[in-house]
């Protein structure tokens, strides 16, 4: 026990003290995310979103009253134009200068009042004149379309289809909540993960490439000690490096998403919490455990980083399998799949689905794979062939 | 004499991989790199193993101190066999090699440390031995500087160091003063001797023939994997020079056109 502690102190302190190394592995993945989610958030908010204080510039040809006054209801001032002013308005619209002009037909109401459904023939038609690559036109043609569809309406009002909010007999989570609650285990696996490919290459297949493995398989060390102090220092860092990326992604979701309320429906107890993160951390054990072994058997980093990528799309594929799955009743042997396991039990959590057998199965296999791990690794710190092979 | 340690018909067969099997250019698919050797080394004698490259000198030092598993054969440690028991072996034993790197990101002082506890040295004890050792060899002076910043002379010091922070009874060396500048050799060979009056047993491998004549008390001699003479270094160099019976007894065993 003591050299396992002396062996994850060794690998800690080589990795805390290194400034450089602390930032682009930890620091930098949350910072980059916060950064580049809020940026993204906030320039897809300023693409769809006008300001509060803008006036839209809509010109209008012969707008009957009663739609004039569903505008003015609603602040929108509007320029009433003339037939022969189209082609300019339309020339302004392109310039960005105006942002929409709607032509009615002369003597809309009677004519809207004389048409006949049934008759076949072309109804009286409004025109809306756009640009849709500025932001504004874009806005003020669908305040026009939605407002027109209003006064449409309002002229064959005979039924009303749900006036409150009482009919949804849903009282979990709604559609676009379980997309974001597959999302969110897939998005853990998939940031240990990359912890783990980040880190896992130079713990061993660095030590090996730089000679100074063989310095610590002459000393007493059980290799099975060596093995678990490795494991444990990378689990360390490799969970820090989530939890980096998942506060960095936590704090710019809200951007991201235009502050929409995500978790309305997911309220965890202190216990579900404590299995949450159970269930993470046997994943993450699986995951650098098997990293490891990867790492073990090659000679370089650079030789282990090329057969840890693949690593990254097979967990990216699981956890996704599994977030999506979450909810769903599957055969209960699916459970025994790393990683499809974990992402599966953290979205059934999320889902307020109880399964404690799908529970204990997950914890207990991850816990069973990453003891295997340790026992091969233990193994090939023991072999010349794979320690000292050129 | 007490023997200390007895390697018994010590055997070590490689297999070759494909692209060791092109630079051999023999279509040999093994290849034996220690070929039944047996000695003994005694309690408090310096005990070196003399050879050309790829002799299998290193090999033999590497069976010895466990880093490798004999293909057959056995090595008798202060009464612990490497076969059966390495991890008790590696107890006993200092063990330094070139390919024994020591890593860059740390200071002397913290690998000194390191090294001790995962020995099992007491806090006490590895002061004491910090305070002789660096004071032998001068790391004080750079206890504190990381490794990457170290000149060669002054990272084979302070792997010397690292290596005998347990203060072993048996110390295995292979090729001490390789690479290293006239003073530090002569430190690093002042200090065997200094070992070795203190009671040491130290095996050490060379092709440096004034080193083993300096500091020797028995010389083996290993020729393509077999011991070809062992005796005390006396009795070798009883009618000729060192040199000269190296060059007998390997063209004896090679022939002179090798």
């Amino acid at each position: 026990m003591n050299n396992i502690i002396t062996i994850m102190k060794k690998e800690l302190t080589r990795f805390f003290t290194d400034k450089k190394m602390v930032f682009t592995s930890i620091i930098m993945p949350g910072l980059m995310i916060y950064i580049i989610y809020s940026l993204m958030g906030g320039f897809i908010q300023d693409m769809v979103t006008t300001d509060e204080d803008y006036k839209y510039k809509i010109s209008a040809v012969n707008m009957p009253e009663a739609i004039e006054s569903m505008f003015a209801e609603q602040n929108v001032e509007l320029k009433k134009t003339g037939p022969v002013d189209i082609d300019d308005t339309k020339a302004e619209i392109k310039s960005e200068k105006a942002d929409v002009l709607v032509v009615f037909p002369e003597d809309f109401d009677e004519a809207v009042s004389e048409y006949d459904v049934q008759s076949g023939e072309k109804a009286p038609e409004i025109e809306i004149y756009y640009n849709s690559a500025t932001t504004n036109s874009a806005n003020a043609q669908m305040l026009i379309t939605t407002t027109l569809d209003a006064y449409e309406n309002s002229l064959s009002n005979k039924f009303d289809v749900n006036c409150d909010e009482k009919h949804d007999l849903n009282d979990g989570a709604d559609f676009s909540e379980k997309m974001v609650f597959a999302m969110i285990p897939m998005l853990l696996m998939t940031l240990i993960s990359s912890g783990c490919v980040a880190i896992g290459p130079d713990f061993i297949a660095g030590e090996k490439e730089r000679g100074t493995i063989a310095t610590l398989l002459v000393t007493p060390v059980k290799r099975g000690a060596l093995a678990v102090g490795k494991i444990i220092s990378m689990l360390i860092i490799a969970v820090l490096c989530a939890i980096s990326s998942g506060l960095g992604l936590i704090l710019s979701l809200p951007k991201l998403m235009g502050d929409a309320e995500i978790f309305k429906n997911t309220s965890l107890s202190a216990a579900q919490y404590a299995l949450f993160f159970v269930v993470i951390l046997s994943s993450a054990c699986v995951l650098i455990a098997f990293v490891a072994v990867l790492s073990a058997q090659a000679n370089t980093v650079k030789e282990a980083g090329t057969s840890v990528a693949p690593f990254n799309i097979l967990i990216m594929v699981l956890s996704v399998a599994g977030g999506y799955t979450g909810g769903e009743k599957l055969s209960k042997f699916v459970n025994l799949i790393p990683v499809f396991n974990g992402s599966r039990c953290m979205s059934d959590m999320l889902l307020g689905v109880k399964d404690s057998f799908a529970l204990s199965v997950t914890i207990g296999s991850n816990i069973l794979y990453a003891i295997v791990m340790i026992f091969i690794l233990t193994k090939m710190f023991s072999s010349e062939k794979i320690m000292f092979s050129k | 004499m007490e023997t200390i340690l007895e390697a018994k018909d010590l055997k070590k067969i490689y297999s070759l991989s494909k692209k060791q099997q092109k630079l051999e250019k023999s279509g040999i698919k093994k290849k034996t790199a220690v070929d039944d050797l047996s000695f003994e080394a005694y309690k408090g004698e310096v005990f070196a193993l003399l050879g050309p490259n790829g002799a299998g000198k290193t090999t033999t030092l590497r069976i010895i101190s466990t880093l490798i598993k004999p293909t057959s054969g056995d090595c008798i440690v202060d009464g612990v066999s490497i076969a059966e028991q390495p991890e008790e072996v590696r107890k006993k034993i200092g063990f330094l090699t070139s390919e024994l790197k020591l890593e860059d990101y740390f200071t002397p002082n913290y690998l000194f440390d390191f090294f001790s506890k995962l020995h099992g040295v007491s806090d006490e004890d590895r002061e004491k031995r910090k305070e002789k050792l660096f004071k032998t060899f001068g790391i004080d002076e750079f206890a504190e500087v990381k490794v990457a910043n170290l000149s060669t002379g002054m990272k084979q010091k302070t792997s010397i160091a690292v290596s005998l922070a347990h203060d072993p009874d048996i110390i295995i060396f292979d090729e001490p003063t390789n690479g290293l500048d006239v003073i530090t050799a002569k430190v690093v060979t002042d200090f065997l001797i200094q070992l070795r009056d203190e009671g040491k047993t130290i095996i050490v491998s060379t092709h440096i023939f004034s080193l083993v004549e300096k500091i020797a008390d028995r010389v083996g001699i290993i020729i393509n994997g077999k011991m070809v003479l062992c005796d005390s270094l006396k009795e070798v160099v009883k009618e000729k020079t060192l040199e000269d019976v190296f060059f007998d007894v390997y063209v004896k065993e090679v022939g002179s056109d090798e």
